[in-house]
């Protein structure tokens, strides 16, 4: 049976339904900011619950729990926003009158800008936006996670949720001359030079596990053990069959884990050694 | 000649280490004490590390990690050694490596 993927499974973009419960009803709107969590995924990690002073994000039951926001508790105070290491806690605020909101970002990246920059205000793909302004710099504390907000019309504050500094020029450095990388199919397998044609035309061909693949390749055979490949083969079964990648078995996996030198494994350990 | 050294991150920090020669390809090079072999040769400009032996791509600084064999080169005589996870030394010999490695 084929389930369909939403598209936060797929791309990791979160839509409007994953928002429900996320987002805070029309009066709290107007108390004043409130932080806007964009967790998803259940990892032990709880940074955001143990920092809050205003015990405004619900209890953990379990460390994997999600958090989500008391918004009757929620002062904005975006401590929160600075530990999270995902970066994925903003602080919208829209209680002002008018039509403008700000929105606060984490941002990691140089140059951090100036209050009074003009940046362009891009959207979760990263779509660029419109141009906003910078109305507020609060430099990283111990985290080093800075804080930049924006002033941002109040209708995309739940749309703008990153910012790049227009740059002078384009500086990417490059050196790669050697490759013509529009003509190239992507490397699948770094070891064994497999790329994603060569997998796509083996799945079009009817291989359908990892292992198939992998004896038709030699895909996932060379010296990382597939730690590079076995993934992306998956998620092109996965894609091929439109199902999710849990529902694939990921094929066999045997020791050692990590490369290993011959030498090691002539010696053996210094256990073996003291019994025998 | 470290024009690709990071001096400034947002996040991390670094503290400028000392003077390490060694050798790329016959090219002498200089990186610092903390680098792997693969960052030096990243601050010092190289990009490509050896080429794959079977489709003859240039091969690069990958997954900087020690999971991907993007950056496997000869060190010492040594064929295969991941050189994004190894720590340079002094006077270190680093050749670039285009096949699946012969046995010293």
């Amino acid at each position: 049976m084929k389930t369909k993927l939403s598209l936060l499974k797929r791309e990791g973009l979160a839509t409007a339904d994953d928002l429900r419960g996320r987002l805070p009803g029309e009066d709290d709107k107007k108390r004043g900011p409130y932080a806007v969590i964009e967790c998803f995924e259940e990892i032990p990690c709880n940074p955001c619950v143990v920092s809050c002073r205003f015990n405004a994000i619900l209890p953990f039951k379990d460390i994997n729990d999600l958090p989500y926001v008391d918004f009757s508790a929620c002062t904005g105070c975006a401590v929160c926003a600075r530990v999270c290491p995902g970066l994925a806690i903003f602080i919208v605020d829209e209680s002002m009158d008018g039509d403008m909101g700000t929105i606060t970002l984490p941002y990691e990246y140089l140059p951090l800008p100036e209050k009074g920059w003009q940046v362009l205000a891009r959207a979760r793909d990263g779509s660029a936006l419109f141009p906003a302004t910078v109305v507020r710099v609060m430099k990283g504390g111990k985290g080093k996670t800075a804080l930049v907000s924006l002033e941002v019309p109040k209708e995309y504050l739940q749309e703008v949720r990153s910012f790049t500094v227009p740059e002078e020029e384009d500086s990417v450095p490059c050196s790669c001359a050697e490759l013509d990388l529009a003509e190239e199919s992507p490397t699948v397998c770094r070891c064994e030079g497999v790329d994603l044609q060569e997998i796509r035309d083996l799945i079009a061909r009817g291989y359908k596990t990892v292992d198939e693949i992998k004896h038709r390749s030699r895909a996932g055979m060379g010296p990382c053990q597939g730690r590079s490949c076995r993934q992306i083969i998956l998620s092109e079964l996965a894609r091929d069959a439109g199902v999710s990648l849990e529902e694939f078995e990921a094929g066999s996996f045997r020791p050692p884990t990590t490369p290993v030198s011959m030498d090691v494994l002539a010696k053996g350990s210094e256990e073996d050694a003291e019994n025998s | 000649m470290d024009s690709n050294r990071i001096l400034e991150h947002p996040i991390l920090e670094f503290t400028e280490g000392e003077d390490l020669p060694f050798s790329f390809d016959g090219r002498q090079l200089v990186g610092k004490s903390g680098d792997t072999i693969a960052s030096a040769l990243h601050a010092a400009g190289v990009r490509v590390l050896g080429h794959h032996f079977k489709t003859g791509r240039p091969r690069g600084f990958y997954c900087a990690i020690g999971n991907c064999s993007s950056c496997l080169m000869i060190v010492n005589g040594v064929p295969n050694v991941r050189v994004c996870v190894e720590p340079l030394q002094a006077g270190m010999v680093v050749c670039s490596q285009n096949d699946r490695g012969v046995l010293p």
